[in-house]
C-alpha cells in the first residue's frame, strides 16, 4: 500500500485503455474489434508458423511445389493415361493439377487448422487474445502453400498452350474464398472438438481421405451416372470451388444448381463451426 | 477514487469426473447417452464468493496453501478461464505473466522470438521494434541473436524471456505469479 508513487502513470494508462468487464455469460459470435485489434497476432502467428515449418529442410519453399507436381505425375499416370478418365476436353496434367491445388489448400488447412488448438494449448493455457486468430492463421499458412503452386499451375497453363478465359480474374479469387470458407468451417468445428476429445485427431486423415474420392478433383463430375450421386457430392463444399475454378479452363458452362447447393453447404459448415468454436 | 480492478462475488466451479480415469472420451459420452446414464461428476469450487478492489498504486499480494484457489483467480483475472459467477471491471490492460517465456519456440532466433513473444504479450510491432535494443542490452545475448533458441543455455533463455517480459509490463496493471 506504500507504492503510491506512480499513480500518475497507472492514471495515464487508464485513459489509453477503455475499462471492460468479465463475466460468466458469453458474449456474440465473432468479436470483430477485438480481432481487428489484434490484426498484428494473426501475422505473426502466420509468419511463425511459416518460418517453422521450411526451418532445417534442404529445400525450403520448394516443397510447397514439389508435392502437388509429384501427386500430379502420378495421377496423370495411372488415371490419365491407364485408365483414361475423361477431363472435360483439356490435357489431364491441366486438369487434375487445377483441382489438386484447391485440393492442398483445403487439406492441409483443415488439418493444421483442427490440429492448431491442441499444439498450441501450452500458448492458450497461459496469456489471452481472441481464439480464432490459431486456426485461422493455420489456414492462412496453408494459402502462403497454395500461392507458391499457383505460380507453378500458371507455369503449366503456357506450358500446355492452354487458353484461359478473362472470366478467370473474378471465378479463380471466388473460388479460392470458397475453398477458404469450406476450410475454415469444418476446421473451427474440429479444432474445438479435438480440445475436448482427441478422437478427432484420428478422424481427420481419415476425412480428408474420403472426402477426396468423394470430390471431383481428379475425375469429372459428369462421370457419376446418377443424378442423385452428384448431388450428394455436390454437398461436399470443395465441389463449387474446384468446379469454379475450372470454368475458365474448360469452357463448359456447370450446373449452377450443383454449385449452390456446395457453396451454401461450405457457409452453413463455417457458421456451425464458429458457433461451437465460440462455445468452447 | 476509483478502483482499477473491482472483483464482485466471484465464484467457480469445476467439474471432477470420478469415472474414466479423468477423461471424458466420445465413445463414454456416447454409450452414456444410450444407456440414459448421467456422466458422475461432483462440483468442485475452486473460489467461492471473492470480492476485492484494488486501486491505482496498490500492490497487492495473495498468498495462500496448494489448492487455495491463488493461480485459478489469476487465469480469470487474465480472460483464460471464465467465472462461474459474479463479475470483474478492469480499468486498463491488464499484463498477466503466468509464466514467462511463453510461445518461445526453439526453432526460431532470438530476434524471432522477441517479436513473436512480444506480440503474444499485445505489444504492437512498432512498440517491440522501438525498444528491441533495449531488450536485447538488458539480456546481454546481442551475440546469439541470430543462433535458434535450442542452442541457448537455459540460462540465456531465461534471460531473454525476462528481457521481454521486463519492457513490456511497467505501463499497466500487472498481474504475476510467483513462486520459489
Amino acid at each position: 500500500m506504500n507504492n503510491r508513487s506512480d499513480i500518475p502513470i497507472s492514471m495515464q494508462s487508464l485513459s489509453d485503455n477503455p475499462e471492460y468487464t468479465i463475466d460468466s455469460g458469453s458474449r456474440q459470435l465473432m468479436n470483430m474489434g477485438e480481432l481487428w485489434k489484434y490484426r498484428e497476432l494473426f501475422y505473426f502467428f502466420t509468419w511463425r508458423d511459416i518460418k517453422i515449418k521450411y526451418k532445417q529442410t534442404v529445400l525450403g519453399f520448394l516443397w510447397a511445389i514439389i508435392q502437388p507436381v509429384l501427386m500430379m505425375a502420378i495421377f496423370t499416370l495411372f488415371f490419365g493415361h491407364a485408365l483414361n478418365v475423361p477431363s472435360q476436353n483439356i490435357p489431364y496434367p491441366v486438369f487434375v493439377f487445377s483441382g489438386l491445388l484447391l485440393w492442398n489448400l483445403y487439406s492441409t488447412g483443415l488439418s493444421s487448422s483442427a490440429n492448431s488448438m491442441v499444439s498450441n494449448s501450452h500458448i492458450i493455457k497461459k496469456i489471452y487474445f481472441p481464439r480464432l486468430i490459431v486456426p485461422v492463421s493455420s489456414v492462412l499458412v496453408a494459402l502462403f502453400d497454395f500461392v507458391m503452386a499457383l505460380c507453378l499451375f500458371i507455369v503449366l497453363l503456357i506450358y500446355y498452350q492452354q487458353a484461359v478465359d478473362l472470366s478467370a480474374l473474378w471465378l479463380w479469387p471466388t473460388g479460392i474464398l470458397i475453398t477458404l470458407i469450406a476450410t475454415l468451417g469444418p476446421g473451427t468445428w474440429i479444432a474445438a472438438l479435438n480440445v475436448k476429445y482427441r478422437d478427432f485427431r484420428y478422424v481427420i486423415p481419415f476425412l480428408i481421405q474420403v472426402l477426396f474420392f468423394l470430390t471431383p478433383v481428379i475425375y469429372p463430375i459428369g462421370m457419376l451416372e446418377h443424378e442423385i450421386l452428384q448431388y450428394i457430392v455436390a454437398i461436399s463444399p470443395m465441389y463449387a470451388a474446384i468446379e469454379l475454378f475450372r470454368i475458365p479452363i474448360v469452357n463448359e458452362s456447370p450446373d449452377l444448381l450443383l454449385i449452390g447447393i456446395s457453396a451454401i453447404s461450405s457457409i452453413l459448415f463455417l457458421i456451425g463451426g464458429l458457433f461451437y468454436f465460440k462455445k468452447n | 477514487m476509483r478502483p482499477i480492478l473491482e472483483v464482485k462475488g466471484l465464484s467457480k466451479k469445476y467439474l471432477i469426473q470420478h469415472s474414466n480415469g479423468g477423461y471424458l472420451s466420445l465413445r463414454e459420452r456416447m454409450i452414456n447417452v444410450l444407456k440414459f446414464k448421467r456422466n458422475i461428476t461432483e462440483d468442485f469450487w475452486a473460489l467461492h464468493d471473492i470480492s476485492f478492489d484494488i486501486y491505482p498504486g496498490d500492490s497487492f499480494g495473495i498468498i495462500g496453501r496448494n489448492g487455495a484457489g491463488k493461480s485459478t483467480l489469476l487465469k480469470i483475472l487474465s480472460r483464460i478461464t471464465r467465472p462461474t459467477q459474479g463479475r470483474i471491471r478492469i480499468g486498463g490492460r491488464v499484463a498477466s505473466l503466468l509464466e514467462v517465456g511463453t510461445g518461445f519456440h526453439p526453432e526460431l532466433t532470438g530476434r524471432e522470438n522477441i517479436f513473436f513473444n512480444g506480440s503474444l504479450l499485445g505489444m504492437k510491432r512498432v512498440e517491440i521494434e522501438s525498444k528491441f535494443d533495449e531488450i536485447v542490452d538488458f539480456s546481454g545475448i546481442e551475440k546469439f541473436l541470430d543462433t535458434p533458441l535450442k542452442h541457448y543455455s537455459s540460462g540465456m533463455q531465461l534471460r531473454l524471456a525476462f528481457s521481454v517480459a521486463a519492457f513490456w509490463i511497467p505501463r499497466y496493471l500487472s498481474l504475476m505469479k510467483c513462486w520459489q
